[in-house]
């Protein structure tokens, strides 16, 4: 079942300059997909349209079958979204984000003060969660990111370079998480610069250049017995 | 307002709020901080309240108490007006956690309203300090009924909403229009210091229209000049008629017409707000660049080339504190085709000034307006996250605030020059005497540069969301403004009364050395400052 589908996505800046060029992929139920690119090829506008921030020219972004354009409310409620550098309201202590974050989302108190101790602690940031996000490390605040983004359990998780800043520890954590969340029949789309993660972690794969799709499909389709190092090499090179 | 409005409102008061991390923060060098901050805040509240109260008593001496509600609603709109022109596209539009909030489910109305919100409620304790004065000034003369207290303060809370509304409307207008051109940035600070100098000169307009001409008019006919204004601006009868007269279809009218007019904006501003988030958030990148001949500076020339593309990339930065020098200009410009006399008489209508004597108070009519706002008030702060670059650097505090200091200058010493320059022709001053104003405009610039430098290291703000905070509500840029502006009014004034009695030349000279004096005092405290950061 598709949980994310874009069709012939294109955003034009003004002017001319098309930082999105027709770019359609579909991300199923317990996919994680991986979406790659040089800097600026296109994918954090790509990903920003996904989460409803940005509006693009042409096409259509469907979340778990809701138009993002007519029914954003809707997509919104189904999807999470983690920035590459989130900016956090600095001045409330990180619990009192996550309830902010908990009471949007309409979550019940019990609910919510189990996710926050069960992410929490495996992301070891629950001692921290009542002090100022503002004395907060860039890890640490992508730690209550990332705590925030599960804590209404979504059916998309979308995340800019989630592995940025992160400790080793945290890392692996998210990883499971990622793969926990796919069980359960949500889906993950991430973009990354780190080719080894890509690889060994997505069962699927985009690459983009110059805004355009080069290549994508299963990790096996793609590869087909090189790296995705050599593949993704060859693609943008040509 | 529903429930999704109230939660991120109170969210984004308690994400700002200094209470908020005076209770969960262990840091007592900061704890000390807030609170040495709140209590600044309390004094320049009181001060504040002493000048409206004595101005509201004056108001009820010469028999306008009368008119006190609507010299009130006067005064709110105006000034809630101008503020919002200023401040409403960067709290709106653009802001730094636009994707997280956007991202989550809220509606553009919701997000848009809560941020109106959050504006209005972060002003509304100078209106309120504002009310309070005007409504102890009317008990004294009125007498008024118990009631009255009660609805004048509740009701005085919504005379900003109107006006602040309206400015968001024409902000709207204004970043709508800018966001159809590649370097919308330009045109939209080009479109706003327009609506700013229309707005200001547009006071003189009405002023003339509900004057008739002089101020004695004025206190005579105080009946005929509320019921001029009230013409004009309805909202205004509605304050006076539902906070004195108790009259419920007046009271229901200003807060549902506040209301209606809140939902009315948002559900148009909200049809196209992603579209102009996603204009303002992107910049043009042509990727077209060649590597030319680069040229080598001096560190604080270096330092100033920085400070200025900070003021000229950041558009609140460059609408509040750029506006006195465009408006400064406007004036020399203006005083060219139109001569001294017609843009004194238009400032000091009715006040018994002549031209001779108003000469010598050239320097300081512009410098009312180039030194306003010193860019050093905020440069210090507007580092903000990137502090760490010039910390990290090789560069000496001395040079780091120099460069400060010189960038300001290089911005504001042409305005003066120009305004003055302008003033000087139109009014028809000597050769000398007009090389004496430049000079002592010279030496006001410098005194603002480094007064303002100071007070930007003194109350330095690292932590802050959005440039506005530090631009118009930084406590340094408040600290700077009040002792300035009493200082260039009561050199304004002395300098006309002494130029008469005692010659130009004296004015000007000892104008040179007192405020020489007071620059290379504030310059020492600098350095003494910069030492410690």
């Amino acid at each position: 079942m598709s949980v994310l589908t874009i069709e012939n996505y294109t955003k034009v800046y003004s002017g001319d300059k098309k930082a999105a060029d027709n770019v359609s992929l579909t991300v199923e139920s317990g996919d994680i997909y991986g979406f790659i690119g040089h800097n600026g090829a296109g994918k954090s506008t790509t990903i920003r349209a996904i989460v409803g921030v940005l509006d693009f020219t042409d096409g259509e972004i469907f979340i778990d079958g809701h138009s993002v354009k007519k029914e954003p409310m809707e997509c919104k409620k189904i999807t999470a979204y983690i920035p590459d550098n989130p900016d956090l309201y600095e001045n409330l202590t990180g619990i009192q984000y996550l309830n902010f974050v908990a009471d949007v989302f309409d979550i019940d108190a019990d609910v919510r003060e189990a996710r926050i101790k069960d992410y929490g602690d495996r992301l070891e940031i629950t001692e921290a969660l009542g002090d100022p996000i503002s004395s907060y490390s860039h890890g640490m605040k992508q730690k209550v990111a990332i705590l925030s983004a599960l804590i209404h359990e979504p059916k998309l998780m979308v995340m800019d370079e989630p592995f940025v800043g992160l400790d080793p520890k945290a890392a692996f954590m998210l990883k499971e998480i990622m793969h926990e969340m796919c069980a359960r029949g949500s889906a993950v789309f991430f973009s990354t610069h780190v080719l080894e993660v890509a690889e060994k972690l997505c069962n699927k794969v985009a690459i983009i250049k110059k805004g355009k799709i080069i290549a994508q499909g299963t990790m096996e389709e793609l590869t087909g017995g090189k790296s995705l190092e050599e593949v993704f090499l060859e693609g943008v090179n040509e | 307002m529903n429930n999704k409005n109230v939660l991120l409102l109170k969210t984004l008061l308690r994400s700002t709020s200094s209470l908020n991390v005076l209770k969960t923060s262990k840091d007592g060098k900061k704890k000390g901080k807030i609170i040495g901050t709140f209590i600044a805040y309390i004094v320049l509240y009181l001060m504040l309240l002493t000048y409206s109260v004595l101005m509201a008593m004056g108001y009820g001496k010469v028999g306008l108490t009368d008119a006190m509600p609507m010299l009130l609603t006067m005064i709110l709109t105006a000034l809630a007006f101008m503020l919002t022109i200023l401040k409403s596209n960067s709290y709106l539009y653009g802001f730094k956690e636009y994707d997280m909030l956007m991202a989550m489910p809220f509606t553009e109305k919701t997000v848009v309203g809560s941020k109106f919100m959050y504006m209005y409620l972060k002003s509304l304790p100078w209106y309120l300090t504002m009310s309070i004065a005007m409504l102890i000034g009317y008990a004294m003369y009125a007498k008024p009924a118990i009631a009255v207290y009660p609805i004048w303060i509740v009701l005085s809370m919504f005379i900003p909403v109107i006006p602040m509304l309206v400015a968001s409307l024409l902000s709207f207008v204004v970043a709508k229009i800018s966001a159809a051109f590649k370097y919308w940035k330009a045109v939209q600070a080009i479109l706003l210091f327009a609506v700013i100098i229309l707005s200001f000169f547009s006071r003189f307009f009405i002023e003339k229209i509900i004057k008739d001409d002089s101020v004695d008019e004025i206190l005579q006919g105080t009946a005929s000049f509320t019921e001029n204004f009230e013409k004009i601006y309805l909202p205004a009868k509605w304050f006076r008629e539902g906070a004195t007269e108790l009259k419920i279809s007046s009271i229901l009218l200003l807060i549902g017409g506040s209301v209606l007019l809140f939902e009315l904006v948002f559900v148009i501003i909200a049809r196209s707000y992603k579209r102009l988030n996603s204009a303002m958030k992107t910049s043009v990148a042509r990727h077209a660049y060649k590597l030319t001949r680069q040229k080598k500076n001096s560190v604080a020339k270096s330092m100033a080339f920085k400070e200025i593309k900070r003021f000229t990339g950041s558009i609140p930065y460059l609408t509040n504190a750029g506006a006195g020098y465009v408006m400064a200009v406007g004036v020399g410009i203006a005083a060219l085709f139109v001569g001294l006399d017609k843009i004194i008489g238009a400032i000091t209508t009715g006040a018994p000034v002549t031209g001779d004597m108003v000469k010598a108070a050239i320097p300081f009519i512009v410098y009312f307006l180039t030194g306003m706002m010193a860019l050093t008030c905020s440069s210090p702060s507007l580092e903000g996250k990137n502090y760490w670059i010039i910390k990290s650097l090789p560069i000496s505090y001395k040079d780091i605030y120099l460069g400060k200091i010189l960038a300001n200058l290089y911005i504001s010493i042409p305005a003066q020059i120009i305004a003055t320059l302008g003033l000087c022709i139109g009014g028809k001053c000597g050769i000398i005497e007009t090389v004496g104003y430049i000079l002592l405009g010279v030496v006001l610039c410098v005194f603002s540069a480094t007064f303002g430098c100071e007070c930007g290291i003194r109350f330095m703000k690292l932590d802050w969301e959005n440039d506005v905070e530090v631009v118009k509500q930084g406590t340094a840029v408040v600290v700077y403004m009040f002792p300035n502006m009493i200082l260039t009014m009561i050199m304004l004034v002395g300098g006309a009364i002494l130029s008469a009695l005692i010659g130009k030349v004296f004015v000007v000279v000892t104008a040179m050395l007192v405020y020489g004096l007071l620059t290379a005092v504030c310059m020492m405290r600098v350095m003494a400052l910069a030492k410690r950061r």
